[in-house]
């Protein structure tokens, strides 16, 4: 038997969980956190960062939801929440050291000596080592300031429109444009130190998996 | 100059928005350029690690839901206690001091109550049985044996007060 909730529109579920109904905003939460956890997979790896900052978003949301005035769409307003959530959590959390290239465990190193190889990028993905891709990123991103992880995670990542960033999170889209070149520099030159770094030893292979 | 035209250009965009003609330029110059060379294919590698980073994506497990639930009830319980806190913090100089008046009146009865028995011995063992006083204390017990004629004859009988026991003759 399915639930009577599950055939209610966005915005009367909406009204129903601002009259304290808490079934209604279990609905919410049920039909939403899919795209939730997509928002807090950009910015976190960890399966447990990852929930926490999903439980953080619509924790938040619920105590926001009188703010939920329907102009847009419920999925929107959650993607600002979430992203938002989870900007402040990374600004909250230590910045790690630069990204080296005696840091990177072999998997990782492979993939830039195959970068290095070869830089056509069909042959990257046909090689299918798309986690150490994934560390890599991780690895880098995380010398990288929050904001600039999330433009360019939105940006160059899902190649989302600057309209579409600005209206996630709040910016303007000059702003949007502007971090966006910046980060894109920075992240530029991280890889670049670790591909030179690569170029200089390429036989060096960290031993700790999990990279430092 | 030449070199950071093509830098800017692969900061001011994706490298996948580039055109066809534009990555032609990009080829061409990076051909003769070392440094531009580095910096596109470390673009071209950042490109690749965010695509790759972009599909990482983490699903919710079916107890998210009971989870974020039992946050919320447990959220809205919080702001209960918060409220007996501030009620019991505002009160508290109010008890306090109803608790001081309270020491302060249990201290003084105990106090009254137990200085009395300790006067009234000391007083009534200063009345002999010659004083007005003894009268005055024993008056009931004389007025529920004697009439007031029987009185009369006991105060003015000189024989009988000789004693002194029921005071003096005026």
């Amino acid at each position: 038997m399915t639930d009577p909730l599950e055939q209610v529109s966005d915005l009367e579920l909406a009204k129903l969980a601002q009259q304290t109904d808490e079934k209604a905003f279990a609905e919410i939460v049920r039909r939403y956190s899919p795209r939730v956890f997509q928002v807090a997979s950009r910015f976190f790896r960890e399966r447990s960062q990852v929930e926490d900052a999903s439980q953080e978003t619509f924790l938040r949301a619920y105590t926001r939801l009188a703010d939920y005035e329907g102009r847009g769409s419920l999925e929107g307003w959650l993607t600002r929440i979430a992203t938002t959530t989870c900007l402040n959590l990374l600004r909250n959390s230590q910045r790690r050291p630069e990204a080296e290239a005696t840091a990177l465990t072999e998997r990782e190193g492979d993939w830039l000596d195959n970068h290095l190889a070869s830089v056509s990028a069909e042959r990257h993905r046909a090689a299918e080592n798309s986690r150490e891709a994934a560390d890599l990123a991780d690895r880098v991103l995380g010398t990288l300031s929050p904001d600039d992880r999330l433009v360019l995670m939105l940006v160059d990542g899902e190649d989302m429109p600057i309209k579409g960033v600005a209206d996630t999170t709040g910016w303007s889209q000059s702003k949007v444009k502007v971090q966006a070149f910046r980060a894109r520099r920075r992240m530029r030159e991280a890889v670049e130190k670790l591909l030179a770094g690569r170029r200089r030893n390429p036989s060096k292979r960290s031993t700790s998996e999990g990279g430092g | 100059m030449r070199e950071n035209h093509i830098i800017n250009l692969l900061e001011e965009r994706t490298l996948g928005s580039l055109s066809a003609s534009e990555l032609e330029i990009v080829k061409a110059h990076t051909a003769g350029c070392s440094n531009c060379l580095r910096a596109y294919e470390a673009a071209q590698a950042s490109l690749l690690m965010l695509q790759e980073r972009t599909s990482v994506i983490v699903e919710p497990t079916p107890f998210f839901q009971t989870k974020v639930m039992a946050a919320i009830r447990e959220q809205n319980l919080a702001p209960k206690r918060l409220e007996y806190l501030k009620m019991w913090q505002a009160a508290r100089p109010l008890v306090a001091s109803m608790g001081v008046l309270i020491v302060m009146l249990l201290s003084l009865t105990f106090f009254t109550d137990g200085s009395q028995p300790q006067t009234e011995p000391s007083n009534l063992a200063s009345i002999n049985d010659d004083s007005p006083e003894w009268v005055i204390v024993d008056r009931d017990e004389a007025y529920d044996e004697v009439t007031f004629s029987q009185a009369l004859t006991i105060i003015y009988d000189p024989e009988l007060d000789a004693g002194g026991a029921y005071g003096k003759q005026p």
